[in-house]
């Protein structure tokens, strides 16, 4: 009978440093991440990259669910208005269509106040790329055609309140120039057509054009980062060029606003242990994701900041994308 | 090429876990492909997750072969049960339900695998010897020429209207109308989407062919359950068609292929289009065109052989370049990318292990599919001995089930039922489907390319003229549309009399429509 | 007489798209404006078609083909609607009750009211049905189904 309360103790060791040693996510067993997007694409690789390491660091098991539709705006109109902020459900939230969703549309309901920024993981700079039988050989090159000729350099981008539209026309107003812009419906048209000489450039991204880019089929010709990547060390970024504009797409996770302090607290704790983890680092490097982490707080600044340049410039554009 | 990569890839494939997996896969994809309501593309999505776990050239093989499997398997239920599988076999119903209500079900079946598997075996082979050539060709097909290719497929609607004409355009040009619903590419408006985001996206077409073929179809098994006969109840003739009538059929099916690879190669073009367009280059070779649409076996050979090929053929740009032939070639790629595999000429080069082991695995499950579809064709036909009203609420459900996982949104299943009751009541008036569900396809592709390309023309029609591809593709249209007027029998017969000098009417010896 | 209601139907479609693509932007409305017109002629034409069509064959002394000459199949069109009623109830319940709740009395009912097969058999085939959508569906490929009522 004595020996037993010993034994109890040591269980109670063994059970207390078992929970130390994995920690339990206070809001459930499992996570629901719903994904706007359909499976295998941008935002589910980063799902794929992710999870993994968030089970081990936050303890919980994580199920994707897709609800492809209206660029996003369905997952997260859903995330924002029919979820419970019980921290068991959360999102993989892409700026700009997080954003320009609702600026654009005013059938689009949720607002990022709606949400509880967790946090940035990645952000893929853009980046114009060329042909590579392209007569423009530097970004100088085509920034000067483009002055001299207003209007007719064509440069395609991923879809009207995509990343690269929107950097095209924060470009456009910093350096005074004027392209003519082509749509397509996402990234890999955009460059395919600028690799088929369709047209003159593509406003892209760095993590998607880098396979075609090294295999030599596209030319580099500008980067829209704060600084060279290391990459392609001798690609100007548009800063040097004399045009202040830093842009790309980001993408990150969030939950629906309100959710417990407690659950959103171990959600960053978790995603900012898996960011500094350089197995993590080396995963994302190889499939040539930038990380560019911003927790809780700095996110939520992002995104606010964010909203308000992509809301001004939408509002100075919209009469001329709209014309009647 | 590399050689030694090319032989680690069979040697890879020849391994008893892949050979299982793709085994397994031809046998999920035939059924996915049988069950009206149930499509490639969502179970590919659907498995994508599960394959995350296994390596990258095993999960690839089990999603090609499933894609594969699935493209001859809609056929099944085109012929037994005139609703379209998949919406690649839509096209298939043409011939295929006429010939299995004449009795012929088995000769009907037996066409569709022998063909599915030529087609499949071209593209595998096209895969294999010269993909990244023929990536090149991707490059060629900007705006400009997609418009083109647009309107050739537009004009194949005028030649699916069987009986009126004016009846298939109508629905065609529906079709069409419902295809620019959605946000404006140009211009990101929402078009006649009533604020419900459910419909900014557009509308899902595998969505509505559910609704307006298999919805329709089981209503109608009801309606016609105690006054309508079997198609057929057992396979009583043989299934696989002779060595001559497989000589007969072998350049259809050769040139079939050949579409079906090409159509597949080009990103945006649907691959869906595929066997709609080699049904219309069937009948355009055919020296009697009248027996189209009544149970012609090049009616069923031409389009079964074209969407088999698609597979190969939207995964030729795919793994040369990185860019997705179709939206299941894309969910393939999303499978490698999940394995830090990014798209692009590495995948020839640094992953060729991988790629190659894919692309034997393609290959291989035309066997697969040659050997387990004869199996599979025979339990399937057994389902026609289920009475009529058992198979109808049954086929609602997977109507329901299928159609729901295609986005994981109730909103589709609702949509589905909206074109149901449509298709149901379009068919009472006699006017065909399958224009309306060309119209769907390409409305988005016509509308889109054609900004884009005025955008990239300044504002010029001429840009059209510019490139070569897109002349060809017009003028080819042209002639298409010219075709069907009255205009070419009348020059063909003027000619004809000068040619023979007396008076008699050529054209009344063999009338073509 | 189905051909005419096909034609209003078509000219109010084609209506709908026209009117509101003059509202939108010249980029986003002109192709459906465009194709909306064509509607709008093709559904003329086709009264047009069936009216010609009626003349010629009244000419001729034989019997109308085109319309609703037949005599319809009354009982087939009852069982027909009543099936499609049953539909729309299925897919509506499915909201209201989750999957798991609603597939169950659709396929019974289905079966029974239609009589298609003894209850013992239909009870027997409902469940084999919902066991293999669910096994393979929701336990094999996390289909996330709403399963059970929101409440």
């Amino acid at each position: 009978m004595k020996a037993i309360k010993p034994l109890v103790f040591a269980m109670a060791a063994v059970a207390a440093m078992s929970g130390v040693a994995k920690a339990d996510y206070i809001a459930g067993e499992s996570v629901t991440v719903l994904q706007g997007f359909k499976a295998g694409g941008g935002s589910d690789a980063l799902a794929q990259l992710t999870q993994p390491y968030l089970t081990k660091y936050l303890g919980a098991d994580f199920v994707n669910q897709y609800i492809p539709g209206a660029t996003g705006a369905i997952a997260w109109t859903r995330l924002a208005k029919q979820t419970e902020p019980d921290g068991t459900t959360i999102s993989i939230t892409n700026t700009p269509m997080l954003m320009t969703n609702y600026i654009m549309n005013d059938a689009i309901t949720y607002s990022i106040s709606e949400l509880t920024p967790i946090a940035n993981i990645v952000t893929d700079p853009g980046i114009i790329v060329v042909a590579k039988d392209s007569p423009y050989k530097t970004a100088q090159e085509f920034l000067d055609a483009a002055r001299k000729n207003p209007g007719t350099i064509t440069v395609g981008n991923s879809g009207v309140g995509g990343d690269d539209f929107f950097s095209t026309i924060l470009i456009e107003r910093a350096a005074d120039l004027q392209f003519q812009k082509v749509p397509f419906q996402g990234d890999g048209p955009s460059w395919t057509a600028a690799m088929g000489g369709k047209i003159d450039a593509s406003f892209n991204n760095l993590g998607i054009t880098f396979p075609q880019i090294q295999a030599g089929n596209l030319r580099p010709l500008a980067i829209f980062a704060e600084e060279r990547v290391d990459m392609l060390p001798d690609v100007p970024t548009l800063k040097e060029l004399g045009i202040d504009v830093v842009a790309g797409s980001s993408r990150g996770y969030s939950a629906p606003a309100n959710i417990p302090e407690e659950a959103r607290a171990q959600l960053i704790e978790a995603m900012k242990k898996m960011a500094a983890d350089p197995d993590f680092q080396k995963d994302a490097a190889a499939r040539a994701l930038f990380i560019n982490f911003k927790a809780g707080s700095d996110y939520e600044q992002f995104l606010a900041e964010q909203e308000k340049t992509f809301g001004e410039v939408w509002e100075a554009v919209k009469d001329d994308v709209q014309a009647k | 090429m590399d050689q030694s990569v090319v032989l680690i890839g069979l040697a890879n494939v020849l391994s008893p876990m892949n050979l299982a997996v793709i085994a397994g896969g031809t046998l999920l994809g035939l059924f996915v492909g049988a069950m009206p309501g149930l499509s490639a593309t969502m179970a590919l999505a659907l498995l994508l997750p599960l394959t995350f776990s296994l390596d990258p050239a095993t999960g690839l093989s089990m999603l090609a072969s499933l894609y594969l499997a699935a493209m001859y398997g809609g056929s099944i239920a085109a012929i037994l049960l005139r609703t379209p599988g998949t919406p690649a076999a839509a096209a298939t119903i043409l011939d295929g339900s006429p010939m299995a209500a004449s009795g012929r079900a088995g000769r009907a079946l037996g066409i569709s695998l022998l063909a599915s598997f030529t087609g499949g075996l071209v593209s595998g082979i096209a895969l294999l010897t010269v993909a990244p050539l023929l990536g090149r060709i991707v490059l060629n097909f900007g705006p400009v020429e997609l418009f083109a290719l647009a309107v050739l497929g537009i004009t194949i609607i005028g030649s699916l209207s069987q009986g009126s004409a004016i009846r298939g355009l109508f629905a065609g040009t529906i079709g069409l109308l419902l295809g620019t619903v959605g946000m404006d590419p140009t211009t990101g408006t929402p078009r006649f989407t009533f604020d419900n985001i459910h419909l900014f996206s557009g509308i899902e077409f595998t969505v509505a062919l559910i609704g307006l073929f298999s919805v329709p179809q089981a209503i109608r098994l009801i309606e016609t359950s105690q006054v309508g006969q079997k198609l057929a109840s057992r396979v009583t003739d043989r299934m696989l068609p002779g060595l001559r009538d497989t000589l007969r059929l072998a350049p259809n099916m050769l040139r079939s292929g050949v579409i079906g690879v090409v159509v597949g190669l080009i990103p945006g073009a649907g691959g869906d289009t595929a066997s709609w367009f080699a049904y219309n280059e069937a009948r355009r070779f055919a020296k009697d065109k009248s027996r189209f649409g009544k149970g012609e076996p090049a009616g069923i050979a031409a389009p079964e052989a074209a969407n088999n090929a698609v597979v190969g053929g939207a995964l030729i740009p795919t793994l040369a370049l990185g860019i997705p032939g179709s939206s299941s070639a894309a969910i393939l790629l999303g499978a490698l990318m999940v394995h830090g595999i990014l798209p692009g000429p590495t995948l020839m080069t640094d992953h060729g292990d991988v790629t190659y082991t894919l692309i034997w695995a393609v290959i291989l499950a035309n066997l697969a599919l040659l050997l387990f579809g004869l199996f599979f064709t025979r339990i399937a036909v057994m389902v026609t001995r289920i009475p009529d009203g058992v198979l109808a609420p049954i086929i609602i459900v997977f109507c329901v089930v299928g159609t729901f996982a295609i986005n994981n949104s109730l909103f589709d299943v609702i949509f589905m039922l909206g074109f149901g009751l449509v298709g149901y009541l379009l068919d009472k008036c006699q006017v065909p489907l399958a224009p309306m569900v060309i119209g769907l396809i390409l409305g988005p592709v016509l509308d889109t390319s054609l900004h884009q390309s005025l955008l990239i023309g300044q504002g010029s029609w001429g840009i059209f003229l510019q490139s070569p591809i897109a002349t060809v593709l017009l003028l080819l249209a042209a002639v298409s549309i010219l075709q069907a007027t009255p205009l070419f029998p009348m020059l063909y017969r003027r000619i004809r009399k000068r040619r023979n000098g007396d008076g008699t009417d050529p054209t009344q010896m063999n009338k073509t429509d | 007489m189905a051909r005419y209601i096909l034609t209003i139907v078509g000219l109010g479609i084609a209506a709908y798209f026209y009117f509101e693509a003059q509202g939108y932007p010249t980029a986003a409305g002109q192709l459906p404006a465009l194709v909306a017109l064509v509607v709008a002629g093709l559904s003329l034409l086709i009264s047009v078609e069936a009216f010609w069509a009626r003349r010629r064959e009244a000419a001729q002394g034989r019997a109308p083909v085109t319309g609703t000459a037949q005599l319809p199949n009354l009982k087939g069109v009852f069982r027909a609607t009543v099936f499609a009623s049953m539909i729309v109830a299925y897919v509506w319940s499915i909201e209201q009750i989750g999957y798991l709740l609603a597939t169950p009395p659709y396929l019974l009912s289905s079966f029974l009211l239609l009589r298609v097969l003894r209850p013992s058999l239909a009870i027997l085939v409902t469940a084999l049905i919902v066991a293999v959508v669910y096994l393979v569906f929701v336990v094999l490929l996390n289909l996330p189904l709403p399963l059970l009522p929101a409440w």
